[in-house]
């Protein structure tokens, strides 16, 4: 049963985001396009696209995963999948239940696991790689994209707008 | 504030959120403790601080934590949905408009979709770095980092058991990952390292 395989998975990516949305995309990445086969490298690397353009949380891209998956259904049962739990426990923590959350195993769990989240993000840096980087075009507008973000206050939309225009444009002339 | 109010400022926020917590902090900070003064600066910060250890999108949880603080659990529930609705209706447009757009341009859309992955690929490192600077304090976290990076490229690990190993290894020695307290750390020669900033 397709809506209930997305629901579980979905719970189980948002249980182990610890530091937020952006910490599980690699997990994402790995449920969705490796092991699932729901969707395409090619579509999960637009869906990371789409949620930075979009306004609102990084996961959902649980909105587009789900909608190649099984249509408008398939949509919403991935993005409540997605936030249901941890929006139980916040709003769990805001009724004083805040005992549990400074129990220091907990902390402990969440102090190791931010750098690994963080250090696996590096995976999906390599994976999206692997698909973009035909030719030293994508590798600048990369860098570029890169550097735009760091140093300026530049918007993230236009950047992406500029990158697939630019790829748009450019690319075929490279590749051929 | 009624629960409709409390709705409609959530929608606003979630339309507006481009970029994500940051952008849905300030705004919370703008139309609720600012324009409307229905919470303190300190709800804010102290949202952050209990949701900090909870695993799940932070701004989802702030609105959550705060949508309880305002009006319990229809409260939460109300502006966690409000919070929502724009980013998934958007994103369900974009997933409508992608799957017609890839079934008329099939092969043409690959340089611009190369191009657009390329651009969140250096967006990603940059986010990286960013999330890195306040998290990876230690020398144990550092190579905590590499180790869950090589582990899952050259050997294709599941991430969710790298996280689980990480995180035991948080329990058994919290003290390896995080700095000492910036009391301590504030009162020492602040010459003692040259300051490069």
């Amino acid at each position: 049963m397709i809506l209930l395989e997305l629901f579980v998975y979905f719970a189980i990516i948002s249980m182990l985001a610890f530091g937020g949305g952006n910490a599980v995309i690699s997990l994402l990445e790995r449920i969705s396009v490796e092991e699932m086969r729901w969707i395409t490298p090619q579509d999960f690397a637009v869906a990371i696209g789409f949620a930075y353009i979009t306004p609102g949380p990084v996961l959902i891209t649980s909105a587009f995963i789900g909608y190649r998956t099984a249509g408008f259904s398939g949509a919403l049962v991935a993005t409540v999948g997605v936030f249901l739990i941890p929006w139980l426990l916040s709003v769990l923590a805001s009724h004083q239940v805040r005992r549990y959350i400074e129990h220091p195993w907990l902390q402990g769990f969440g102090l190791g696991a931010a750098p690994a989240v963080i250090g696996l993000l590096g995976i999906t840096v390599f994976i999206l790689g692997r698909y973009a980087f035909f030719g030293w075009l994508y590798w600048v507008v990369a860098g570029v994209a890169l550097v735009l973000t760091l140093f300026t206050k530049a918007s993230p939309v236009l950047i992406l707008i500029g990158g697939t225009v630019l790829g748009a444009w450019a690319g075929p002339l490279l590749i051929d | 504030m009624n629960l409709a109010q409390l709705s409609w400022l959530f929608v606003k926020i979630g339309c507006a959120a481009f970029g994500g917590l940051g952008v849905t902090l300030s705004l919370i900070d703008r139309y609720l403790v600012k324009d409307q003064a229905v919470l303190a600066a300190r709800d804010v910060t102290e949202s952050l601080t209990y949701t900090k250890f909870l695993p799940g999108s932070t701004g989802v949880q702030v609105v959550g934590y705060l949508g309880c603080r305002l009006g319990g659990w229809p409260g939460a529930a109300l502006a966690t949905i409000a919070y929502l609705l724009p980013a998934f209706l958007f994103m369900l447009v974009l997933s409508i408009l992608y799957e017609e757009v890839t079934g008329l341009l099939a092969d043409s859309a690959a340089p611009a979709l190369r191009g657009l992955t390329a651009a969140v690929a250096g967006i990603l490192v940059a986010t990286i770095y960013r999330l890195a600077k306040p998290a990876i304090t230690t020398l144990t976290g550092g190579l905590v980092a590499v180790a869950a990076c090589a582990l899952g490229v050259v050997h294709g690990v599941n991430p969710a058991w790298i996280v689980l190993a990480a995180g035991i290894l948080g329990i058994l020695m919290p003290q390896r990952f995080a700095q000492e307290q910036s009391a301590g750390a504030k009162k020492s020669n602040p010459d003692s390292h040259g300051n490069k900033r």
